[in-house]
Protein backbone atom coordinates (compact mmCIF):
# COMPACT_ATOMS: atom_id res chain seq x y z
CA UNK A 1 0.00 0.00 0.00
CA UNK A 2 1.30 3.48 -1.25
CA UNK A 3 1.20 6.46 1.32
CA UNK A 4 0.30 9.57 0.53
CA UNK A 5 3.48 10.92 0.45
CA UNK A 6 4.55 7.70 -1.17
CA UNK A 7 5.67 9.63 -4.56
CA UNK A 8 7.64 12.14 -2.53
CA UNK A 9 9.54 8.81 -0.91
CA UNK A 10 10.05 7.06 -3.99
CA UNK A 11 11.84 10.24 -5.71
CA UNK A 12 14.65 10.23 -2.64
CA UNK A 13 17.45 8.92 -4.09
CA UNK A 14 20.64 7.28 -2.25
CA UNK A 15 22.51 6.85 -5.18
CA UNK A 16 25.01 9.03 -4.22
CA UNK A 17 28.05 7.42 -2.41
CA UNK A 18 29.46 9.33 0.26
CA UNK A 19 32.74 10.84 -0.03
CA UNK A 20 35.63 8.50 0.69
CA UNK A 21 38.11 11.16 2.17
CA UNK A 22 38.03 14.60 2.46
CA UNK A 23 35.57 17.87 2.41
CA UNK A 24 32.20 18.04 0.38
CA UNK A 25 32.04 20.33 -2.66
CA UNK A 26 31.86 23.49 -2.15
CA UNK A 27 28.31 23.62 -3.51
CA UNK A 28 26.60 21.19 -1.81
CA UNK A 29 24.94 21.68 1.28
CA UNK A 30 24.43 20.37 4.93
CA UNK A 31 21.42 20.73 7.36
CA UNK A 32 21.05 19.51 10.83
CA UNK A 33 17.58 18.74 12.63
CA UNK A 34 16.88 21.03 15.44
CA UNK A 35 14.87 20.64 18.24
CA UNK A 36 12.28 22.94 19.83
CA UNK A 37 15.27 23.30 22.57
CA UNK A 38 17.50 25.33 20.71
CA UNK A 39 14.37 27.12 18.54
CA UNK A 40 14.40 30.82 19.78
CA UNK A 41 10.57 31.81 21.27
CA UNK A 42 10.74 35.42 19.65
CA UNK A 43 12.52 34.82 16.41
CA UNK A 44 11.42 30.79 15.74
CA UNK A 45 15.00 30.18 14.14
CA UNK A 46 17.97 28.14 15.25
CA UNK A 47 20.35 29.72 18.56
CA UNK A 48 23.96 29.60 19.27
CA UNK A 49 23.19 26.64 21.31
CA UNK A 50 21.63 24.80 17.96
CA UNK A 51 25.31 24.06 17.06
CA UNK A 52 26.95 23.66 19.96
CA UNK A 53 29.31 20.62 20.20
CA UNK A 54 28.06 18.59 23.35
CA UNK A 55 30.83 17.08 25.33
CA UNK A 56 30.48 13.90 24.57
CA UNK A 57 30.83 14.56 20.66
CA UNK A 58 33.83 14.98 18.56
CA UNK A 59 31.87 16.59 15.60
CA UNK A 60 28.90 18.56 14.86
CA UNK A 61 26.62 15.82 13.39
CA UNK A 62 24.67 16.98 9.85
CA UNK A 63 22.94 15.71 7.08
CA UNK A 64 24.37 16.25 3.23
CA UNK A 65 21.73 17.02 1.44
CA UNK A 66 22.78 16.21 -2.02
CA UNK A 67 23.06 12.67 -0.25
CA UNK A 68 19.11 12.37 -0.54
CA UNK A 69 18.51 14.40 -3.38
CA UNK A 70 20.31 16.53 -5.90
CA UNK A 71 17.88 19.43 -6.97
CA UNK A 72 15.25 19.61 -4.57
CA UNK A 73 15.67 20.19 -1.16
CA UNK A 74 12.23 19.74 0.02
CA UNK A 75 12.42 16.51 -0.94
CA UNK A 76 15.84 15.98 0.91
CA UNK A 77 14.94 17.23 3.47
CA UNK A 78 12.56 14.54 3.97
CA UNK A 79 14.70 12.23 4.51
CA UNK A 80 16.87 14.02 7.37
CA UNK B 1 0.98 42.06 62.57
CA UNK B 2 4.31 42.03 60.93
CA UNK B 3 2.61 44.19 58.38
CA UNK B 4 1.98 46.92 60.76
CA UNK B 5 5.25 46.70 62.45
CA UNK B 6 7.09 47.22 59.34
CA UNK B 7 4.99 50.33 57.74
CA UNK B 8 5.97 51.78 61.52
CA UNK B 9 9.03 51.05 61.41
CA UNK B 10 9.54 52.11 57.53
CA UNK B 11 7.62 55.81 58.62
CA UNK B 12 10.49 56.16 61.31
CA UNK B 13 13.03 55.52 58.27
CA UNK B 14 11.85 58.42 55.88
CA UNK B 15 12.77 61.06 58.27
CA UNK B 16 16.11 60.20 58.75
CA UNK B 17 17.23 60.09 54.75
CA UNK B 18 20.41 61.45 55.07
CA UNK B 19 21.33 58.23 56.93
CA UNK B 20 22.96 55.75 54.19
CA UNK B 21 22.29 52.71 56.16
CA UNK B 22 18.73 53.84 57.80
CA UNK B 23 17.84 54.73 53.77
CA UNK B 24 19.35 51.02 52.75
CA UNK B 25 17.20 49.43 54.79
CA UNK B 26 13.99 51.53 54.14
CA UNK B 27 14.19 50.55 50.55
CA UNK B 28 15.45 46.91 51.91
CA UNK B 29 11.77 46.98 53.17
CA UNK B 30 10.08 48.44 50.28
CA UNK B 31 11.43 45.72 48.38
CA UNK B 32 10.42 42.78 51.05
CA UNK B 33 6.64 44.21 50.97
CA UNK B 34 6.32 44.05 47.27
CA UNK B 35 8.33 40.58 47.51
CA UNK B 36 4.67 39.47 49.97
CA UNK B 37 2.64 40.96 47.71
CA UNK B 38 3.79 39.22 44.67
CA UNK B 39 4.00 35.96 47.27
CA UNK B 40 0.59 37.12 48.23
CA UNK B 41 -0.94 37.71 44.88
CA UNK B 42 -0.13 34.35 42.67
CA UNK B 43 -1.28 30.81 43.51
CA UNK B 44 0.80 28.83 45.03
CA UNK B 45 0.32 24.53 45.28
CA UNK B 46 -0.16 23.77 49.09
CA UNK B 47 3.22 22.64 49.57
CA UNK B 48 4.64 25.90 48.71
CA UNK B 49 2.18 28.23 50.66
CA UNK B 50 2.58 27.59 54.21
CA UNK B 51 6.50 27.55 53.87
CA UNK B 52 7.36 30.88 51.53
CA UNK B 53 4.65 33.22 53.90
CA UNK B 54 5.86 31.97 56.90
CA UNK B 55 9.37 32.33 55.80
CA UNK B 56 9.00 36.06 54.23
CA UNK B 57 6.85 36.67 57.47
CA UNK B 58 10.06 35.74 59.29
CA UNK B 59 12.20 37.99 56.85
CA UNK B 60 10.04 40.94 57.76
CA UNK B 61 10.73 40.41 61.98
CA UNK B 62 14.77 40.01 61.03
CA UNK B 63 14.50 43.11 59.56
CA UNK B 64 12.60 45.20 61.98
CA UNK B 65 14.82 43.48 64.74
CA UNK B 66 18.31 44.17 62.30
CA UNK B 67 16.94 47.71 61.97
CA UNK B 68 16.55 48.71 66.16
CA UNK B 69 19.76 46.91 66.20
CA UNK B 70 22.04 48.81 63.76
CA UNK B 71 20.50 51.90 64.90
CA UNK B 72 21.12 51.41 68.48
CA UNK B 73 25.08 50.58 67.57
CA UNK B 74 25.09 52.78 65.40
CA UNK B 75 24.66 55.51 67.70
CA UNK B 76 26.87 54.02 69.81
CA UNK B 77 29.61 54.05 67.59
CA UNK B 78 32.59 56.56 66.91
CA UNK B 79 31.68 58.52 63.02
CA UNK B 80 34.80 56.61 61.71
CA UNK B 81 33.57 53.39 61.72
CA UNK B 82 30.37 54.54 60.35
CA UNK B 83 31.25 53.16 56.92
CA UNK B 84 32.83 50.16 57.60
CA UNK B 85 29.98 49.16 59.89
CA UNK B 86 27.27 49.64 57.59
CA UNK B 87 29.33 47.03 55.12
CA UNK B 88 29.41 44.37 57.25
CA UNK B 89 26.00 44.44 58.46
CA UNK B 90 23.75 44.70 55.25
CA UNK B 91 26.04 41.95 53.18
CA UNK B 92 24.40 39.43 55.73
CA UNK B 93 21.04 39.35 54.36
CA UNK B 94 20.75 37.44 51.18
CA UNK B 95 16.99 37.42 49.64
CA UNK B 96 15.18 35.31 50.39
CA UNK B 97 14.51 33.53 46.74
CA UNK B 98 18.53 33.23 46.78
CA UNK B 99 18.50 30.37 50.07
CA UNK B 100 15.23 28.61 48.13
CA UNK B 101 16.89 28.67 44.70
CA UNK B 102 20.41 27.36 46.14
CA UNK B 103 18.22 24.77 48.33
CA UNK B 104 16.45 23.35 45.73
CA UNK B 105 16.33 19.71 44.81
CA UNK B 106 14.73 19.92 41.38
CA UNK B 107 14.24 21.55 38.28
CA UNK B 108 10.36 21.93 39.17
CA UNK B 109 10.92 23.51 42.59
CA UNK B 110 13.49 26.18 41.05
CA UNK B 111 10.78 27.34 38.18
CA UNK B 112 8.38 27.47 41.22
CA UNK B 113 10.60 29.65 43.03
CA UNK B 114 11.07 32.31 40.07
CA UNK B 115 7.49 32.25 40.06
CA UNK B 116 6.30 32.89 43.09
CA UNK B 117 9.12 35.74 43.09
CA UNK B 118 7.31 37.48 39.88
CA UNK B 119 9.08 36.49 36.94
CA UNK B 120 6.35 33.97 35.44
CA UNK B 121 7.43 35.11 31.92
CA UNK B 122 10.57 32.68 32.76
CA UNK B 123 9.23 30.24 34.79
CA UNK B 124 6.81 29.65 32.00
CA UNK B 125 9.86 29.14 29.40
CA UNK B 126 11.82 26.89 31.41
CA UNK B 127 8.58 25.29 32.30
CA UNK B 128 8.28 24.38 28.24
CA UNK B 129 12.05 23.80 27.83
CA UNK B 130 11.45 21.01 30.71
CA UNK B 131 8.34 19.60 29.48
CA UNK B 132 10.01 18.72 25.73
CA UNK B 133 10.47 15.28 24.98
CA UNK B 134 14.17 14.28 24.63
CA UNK B 135 13.52 12.89 20.98
CA UNK B 136 17.69 13.59 19.85
CA UNK B 137 20.21 10.67 20.65
CA UNK B 138 22.48 13.19 21.38
CA UNK B 139 19.95 15.74 23.25
CA UNK B 140 20.49 15.15 27.38
CA UNK B 141 17.92 16.57 29.96
CA UNK B 142 17.92 19.59 31.13
CA UNK B 143 20.91 20.46 34.69
CA UNK B 144 19.59 21.17 37.75
CA UNK B 145 22.60 22.59 38.66
CA UNK B 146 22.96 24.55 35.19
CA UNK B 147 19.24 25.89 35.96
CA UNK B 148 20.00 27.02 39.48
CA UNK B 149 22.94 29.21 38.00
CA UNK B 150 20.98 30.46 35.33
CA UNK B 151 17.79 31.25 38.02
CA UNK B 152 20.60 33.21 40.75
CA UNK B 153 21.74 34.89 37.53
CA UNK B 154 18.67 36.47 36.09
CA UNK B 155 17.04 36.70 39.39
CA UNK B 156 19.66 39.23 40.70
CA UNK B 157 19.18 41.05 37.39
CA UNK B 158 15.53 41.71 36.61
CA UNK B 159 16.11 44.99 35.08
CA UNK B 160 17.79 43.33 31.85
CA UNK B 161 15.39 42.43 28.96
CA UNK B 162 13.84 39.10 28.54
CA UNK B 163 16.26 36.73 26.86
CA UNK B 164 15.71 34.12 24.36
CA UNK B 165 16.53 30.99 26.86
CA UNK B 166 17.20 27.65 25.35
CA UNK B 167 18.61 24.62 26.43
CA UNK B 168 22.06 23.06 24.67
CA UNK B 169 22.74 19.66 23.54
CA UNK B 170 24.49 18.61 27.12
CA UNK B 171 21.07 20.37 28.92
CA UNK B 172 22.58 23.22 30.20
CA UNK B 173 20.84 26.79 29.79
CA UNK B 174 21.59 29.06 27.00
CA UNK B 175 20.17 32.45 27.00
CA UNK B 176 21.21 34.75 24.23
CA UNK B 177 20.74 38.63 23.52
CA UNK B 178 20.96 40.03 19.87
CA UNK B 179 21.83 43.46 20.17
CA UNK B 180 20.37 45.98 17.17
CA UNK B 181 20.68 43.40 14.83
CA UNK B 182 24.66 43.46 14.66
CA UNK B 183 26.19 42.18 17.93
CA UNK B 184 25.39 38.75 20.38
CA UNK B 185 25.91 37.86 22.92
CA UNK B 186 25.27 34.18 24.18
CA UNK B 187 25.63 33.00 28.35
CA UNK B 188 25.84 28.89 28.83
CA UNK B 189 25.66 28.58 32.19
CA UNK B 190 27.83 25.79 32.74
CA UNK B 191 27.25 24.81 36.97
CA UNK B 192 25.67 26.91 39.59
CA UNK B 193 28.68 28.88 39.95
CA UNK B 194 30.34 29.39 36.75
CA UNK B 195 28.93 30.70 32.68
CA UNK B 196 30.67 30.56 29.71
CA UNK B 197 30.36 33.61 27.47
CA UNK B 198 30.59 34.12 23.77
CA UNK B 199 30.35 37.94 22.11
CA UNK B 200 30.01 38.27 18.63
CA UNK B 201 30.74 41.90 17.37
CA UNK B 202 29.87 43.17 13.75
CA UNK B 203 27.60 40.32 12.77
CA UNK B 204 26.53 41.84 9.56
CA UNK B 205 30.21 41.49 8.07
CA UNK B 206 31.75 38.11 7.19
CA UNK B 207 32.67 35.97 9.40
CA UNK B 208 36.47 36.45 8.99
CA UNK B 209 35.78 40.05 9.55
CA UNK B 210 33.88 39.70 12.93
CA UNK B 211 35.60 40.36 16.30
CA UNK B 212 34.87 37.93 19.17
CA UNK B 213 35.45 37.92 23.18
CA UNK B 214 34.93 34.60 25.01
CA UNK B 215 35.24 32.79 27.87
CA UNK B 216 34.83 32.00 31.50
CA UNK B 217 33.72 33.29 34.58
CA UNK B 218 31.54 32.97 38.05
CA UNK B 219 28.13 34.26 37.60
CA UNK B 220 28.89 37.20 40.17
CA UNK B 221 31.22 38.81 38.05
CA UNK B 222 30.20 37.68 34.27
CA UNK B 223 28.92 41.76 33.97
CA UNK B 224 32.74 42.65 34.16
CA UNK B 225 34.15 40.35 31.98
CA UNK B 226 31.86 41.04 29.19
CA UNK B 227 32.07 44.18 27.11
CA UNK B 228 28.56 43.79 25.42
CA UNK B 229 26.11 44.82 27.75
CA UNK B 230 23.98 48.04 26.00
CA UNK B 231 21.02 47.68 28.15
CA UNK B 232 22.99 48.03 31.57
CA UNK B 233 25.85 50.50 30.57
Amino acid sequence: MQSDCGHIQDDITMSNEPPNEGPLENHHNVARHCGAQVISETSGRPTAAAFRIGDDEDYLSVNWLEYFHKRNFDIALIGV
Amino acid sequence: MCALLVESDSSALSNVSNHAVLCYLSEYHLSTKSRIKKVHGYYNPPDYQTSFVSDVDSEYKDIVDLSERIKNMYAAMPTSRHDKFIHVEINQKPPAWQTHIKDATTVENIVLIIRLFGQSSIADRLDYLHGLLVDEPYQKPMSLESVRGFALFIMNRAYLPYPDITVNADGRVTIEWDVAGRSTLILEFISSEYVEYLEVFQQHKSVQQRQYNSGVSSIDSVMNAVRLWPYTR
